[in-house]
């Protein structure tokens, strides 16, 4: 049984606290995008910025294989449906990060009239990070991967480093 | 010239109105008046002198839709627009099995001003949700909760 978020009924302990490092440290995403803020995630992937660092640039073609769903851009209503499967049919634990303004609220497309776009992903799917810009710099969907990798092992990743005196 | 080869084509059709443009200033060769019911002798007449469907659209005026075909050619460099005015609450005619082109071109018109083509074998919405219960491009739509 899982819960919305993805935490187990059953926890192990240490050996949860082992996984979650290793699962934070091998984010598989989803390979797609919804519109221009998939083009900064590409350059996020690519050598540049690279987030092979961080174990996130295994882009793989299906959902089956994947945990980290990156919604990068405006979802429209006729799309709605089909993130939506793909969310479901990812295998738990799940992740979901909302890059953009136009995942997370809409951004420019909402206005009070409007009926073509869901404003904000959150209202289809649970959200775990959101990475706001339009779009984001490839910094920024770092930020928002090593934000999800604390969410998920509890700890900074780079808190071994602080705590180094002198 | 290809536009009088068309406009000696669509004599016969005693059309409302075939007359010349000025490509200069408004981008037609030609420029045809037509009824709704005229359309499709019409664009068989513009098929058979080799012309294609560039795009088919629609604008909501009061009294009446105006649905506007654009045509042209790849041969020679020769735009016609037809204009054809629906009743409000009329069908107009299709020409999806004259150009099979039109037929998302009808799907859209009917999407987004809720006009209907008579004779379309699928005349289901496009863009919008299949549940939608509303027509955005209409001149009406939106403006209730705009002034609220």
């Amino acid at each position: 049984m899982e819960k919305k978020t993805g935490e187990p009924l059953i926890s192990f302990g240490l050996l949860t606290e082992a996984l979650n490092l290793a699962r934070a440290n091998s984010l598989w995403p989803l390979t797609f995008g919804l519109a221009c803020c998939a083009i900064e995630m590409m350059a996020a992937g690519m050598a540049r910025f690279d987030m092979d660092r961080f174990g996130a640039g295994v882009f793989r073609p299906s959902p089956r294989q994947c945990d980290l769903m990156i919604v990068a851009g405006t979802i429209s209503k006729k799309m709605a449906p089909a993130v939506v499967r793909l969310y479901e049919q990812m295998a738990a634990p799940k992740w979901v990060i909302a890059m953009g303004n136009c995942a997370i609220s809409g951004g420019p497309f909402y206005y009070p009239t409007q009926y073509a776009i869901v404003p904000g992903a959150d209202l289809i799917i649970p959200v775990d990070v959101y990475v706001p810009g339009c779009p984001p710099r490839p910094e920024g969907l770092l930020e928002g991967i090593l934000a999800l990798e604390e969410k998920i092992t509890k700890r900074g990743r780079l808190r071994k480093f602080r705590n180094v005196k002198g | 010239m290809l536009k009088d080869d068309i406009s000696k084509a669509l004599a016969p059709l005693k059309l409302e109105r075939v007359a010349p443009g000025d490509y200069g200033k408004t981008g037609y060769h030609l420029e045809v008046d037509a009824l709704p019911e005229q359309m499709p002798e019409v664009a068989s007449t513009l098929l058979s002198t080799g012309c294609f469907l560039e795009s088919l659209t629609a604008l909501d005026f009061p009294e009446a839709f105006h649905v506007v075909y654009h045509f042209a050619n790849f041969r020679e460099l020769c735009r016609t627009v037809v204009k054809a005015k629906v009743t409000k609450g009329k069908q107009a005619a299709t020409i999806s099995n004259i150009y099979p082109g039109a037929n998302w071109y009808e799907r859209e018109v009917y999407d987004l001003f809720g006009l209907k083509f008579a004779g379309h074998p699928d005349m289901r919405r496009i863009l919008l949700p299949f549940d939608a219960d509303f027509h955005p491009l209409l001149k009406d739509f939106g403006t209730e909760q705009a002034n609220a």
